[in-house]
């Protein structure tokens, strides 16, 4: 497939990125308009040697992708917003136990059923904090059918690289949007394994504070607890123990942000700066490329949010505008930087009602904001 | 002209998401090359072109409200929507009631004088695509009728770029009524007196 030209739908982008990556395990429930990367995924999977299961519902979909990588796979499950609420409590555990995994939420209008087949962007928030406890996360926003691909295998990637899941954020719009790409070479990373056979723990972390994954059936003892846990894996009541491992699993990522995070600008030394992502990212392109005063700051990598490099976009502008598919989820999290930066015209272009955000809603939000041109 | 933006709008069922797919689809991938006249002489652009297709449907499989638009541009797509088409297909009353009016001067109309009660204000082709189809065989070709109608009044795409397209997408078995379907819309698109001519210059 190498070189080739495809004309792809984001969702079939997503599956077959996924397959690029190594994906070899897929258990999920369909809904949509996420329903595609099932479906195709159910053809694919036996084509490619892998394991598809569709499951009762989205609680066990995630549990069983959980179960999956415990046994070695690279697995992966794909869903929608009512969806993803149901997968929050699991993937908690896929945090606390350091389990390599992609989840895919094609976002839509909510909240509850919502407007099942128009694009939203509600999620953002609930990807951040959806799971109870102090955690960190990864999740990425592809803007084209070339970075649902791309991103997918990247958050394989990192999902095997840091031992902890990874969160595709897609929309209605994009999943169903078709764009040539050209499928082109990329690394993949598998996930450090434990030494095989009889050894001694524990096993260090690296300097990443990732530990070697004990595999199920590889010859050692290997305990999997959503527990407060040693680096046996063993439950503890003990504080410090808690108290290191929550350190080390926020630390992992938090700490690696200059390696996760990936993140476009156009037009740097512009006056007023937009801060869009996903679908809206679009629009917001359309009015950099045809304004010279306007540039743009596009996190690829929404957590963890890449804070140094938006410190240092906002250098002498007059003006930040974020663009959002929800009442401002992404934009809180801007403002405050912004405001840490000494910028203070934040303004909000936000879309609720399904429909993506023209680049003209973009220019009247920022002239709304009356910030000196 | 530089971009190309067409809107098909009709009910769930009628298969225009699957015409935008094909339409677009011949575009990105049959199309590669286009034509270009520079200095009096036309000369092969080895780019090709962008091509974006997107599309909304209702909750309902059949029945619901269904848009499917294709934008075509020698350059790069950043808004993937259609905000004016340059061509318009309304195969239902309920698509013409909500974008009919929504056209430039110079825009191609075309509607199914069967399954659309209303006319536009403007100039407007009338391709009977269903009642062709349902004699062809099975009215379910009649979106491939008004993409053979589509290209003999545009040159939007080569036919032979279209029903490659149209083979990838559709199941073997349909070949052969899909082919006569996009032949018939083509005879009946060059009958029409309407025109737009792409010239990707």
């Amino acid at each position: 497939m190498m070189g080739e030209e495809l004309f792809l739908q984001g969702n079939r982008a997503v599956v077959e990125g996924a397959l690029y990556a190594g994906c070899n395990f897929y258990a999920g429930y369909p809904i949509c308009p996420s329903t595609e990367i099932l479906e195709i995924m159910s053809t694919r999977m036996p084509e490619t040697g892998g394991t598809l299961i569709q499951m009762e519902d989205e609680l066990s979909s995630i549990a069983a992708v959980i179960g999956a990588s415990w046994g070695g796979a690279k697995s992966m499950t794909a869903t929608s917003g009512p969806g993803f609420s149901l997968m929050q409590e699991n993937i908690g555990y896929a945090v606390i136990t350091e389990t390599p995994c992609v989840i895919v939420d094609v976002q839509r209008g909510g909240p509850s059923t919502g407007q099942p087949t128009l694009p939203a962007h509600g999620d953002i928030m609930q990807a951040r904090w959806g799971t109870h406890g102090s955690h960190s996360i990864i999740a990425l926003a592809p803007s084209n059918i070339k970075e649902c691909y791309e991103l997918t295998v990247e958050a394989f990637n990192l999902s095997e690289q840091f031992r902890t899941p990874v969160i595709i954020l897609s929309d209605g719009e994009l999943a169903h949007m078709r764009e040539r790409i050209e499928i082109t070479d990329m690394p993949i990373v598998n996930r450090e394994q434990f030494p095989e056979g009889k050894v001694s723990f524990p096993v260090d972390p690296n300097e990443e504070g990732v530990s070697p994954f004990p595999t199920f059936g590889r010859g050692h003892r290997t305990h999997v607890t959503g527990l407060s846990h040693t680096i046996v894996g063993y439950p503890s009541e003990d504080t410090e123990v808690q108290g290191k491992l929550i350190d080390r699993i926020i630390g992992k990522i938090e700490n690696n942000k200059d390696t996760i995070c990936k993140y476009e600008i156009i037009n740097p030394d512009a006056k007023h700066l937009l801060v869009a992502y996903g679908i809206p990212a679009r629009s917001a392109k359309d009015v950099v490329l045809n304004r010279e005063d306007f540039g743009l700051f596009r996190p690829l990598t929404v957590w963890p949010f890449p804070s140094k490099a938006f410190i240092r976009a906002t250098e002498d502008v007059k003006s930040v505008l974020v663009v959002e598919m929800n009442e401002g989820q992404l934009f809180r999290e801007v403002e405050r930087h912004a405001c840490r930066a000494g910028v203070e015209n934040v303004g909000l272009c936000s879309k609720l009602d399904g429909e993506m955000p023209t680049p003209q809603d973009i220019l009247e939000s920022h002239a709304d904001m009356e910030v000196d041109q | 002209m530089d971009t190309i933006e067409i809107r098909l709008s009709g009910f769930g069922g009628q298969g225009l998401i699957m015409a935008s797919v094909v339409l677009a689809r011949a575009a990105s991938l049959y199309e590669s090359k286009h034509v270009v006249q520079k200095d009096d002489q036309y000369k092969r652009e080895e780019s090709g072109l962008y091509v974006v297709q997107t599309q909304t449907f209702g909750s309902g499989v059949r029945g619901s409200a269904t848009k499917a638009e294709v934008k075509i541009s020698t350059k790069e797509i950043t808004f993937p929507e259609v905000t004016i088409p340059d061509i318009l297909v309304l195969m239902s009353e309920a698509s013409f009631l909500k974008f009919g009016e929504n056209v430039k001067p110079t825009s191609l109309v075309i509607v199914d004088p069967d399954t659309v009660k209303s006319r536009p204000g403007g100039e407007f082709c009338e391709i009977p695509a269903t009642v062709t189809a349902s004699e062809l065989g099975n009215k379910i070709a009649a979106n491939m009728v008004m993409l053979g109608a589509v290209v003999a009044m545009t040159d939007v795409v080569e036919m032979d770029s279209l029903k490659s397209a149209m083979k990838d997408m559709l199941p073997p078995a349909t070949h052969e009524l899909n082919s006569k379907a996009v032949d018939k819309g083509f005879e009946l698109g060059n009958e029409c007196g309407g025109r737009l001519q792409v010239d990707w210059g």
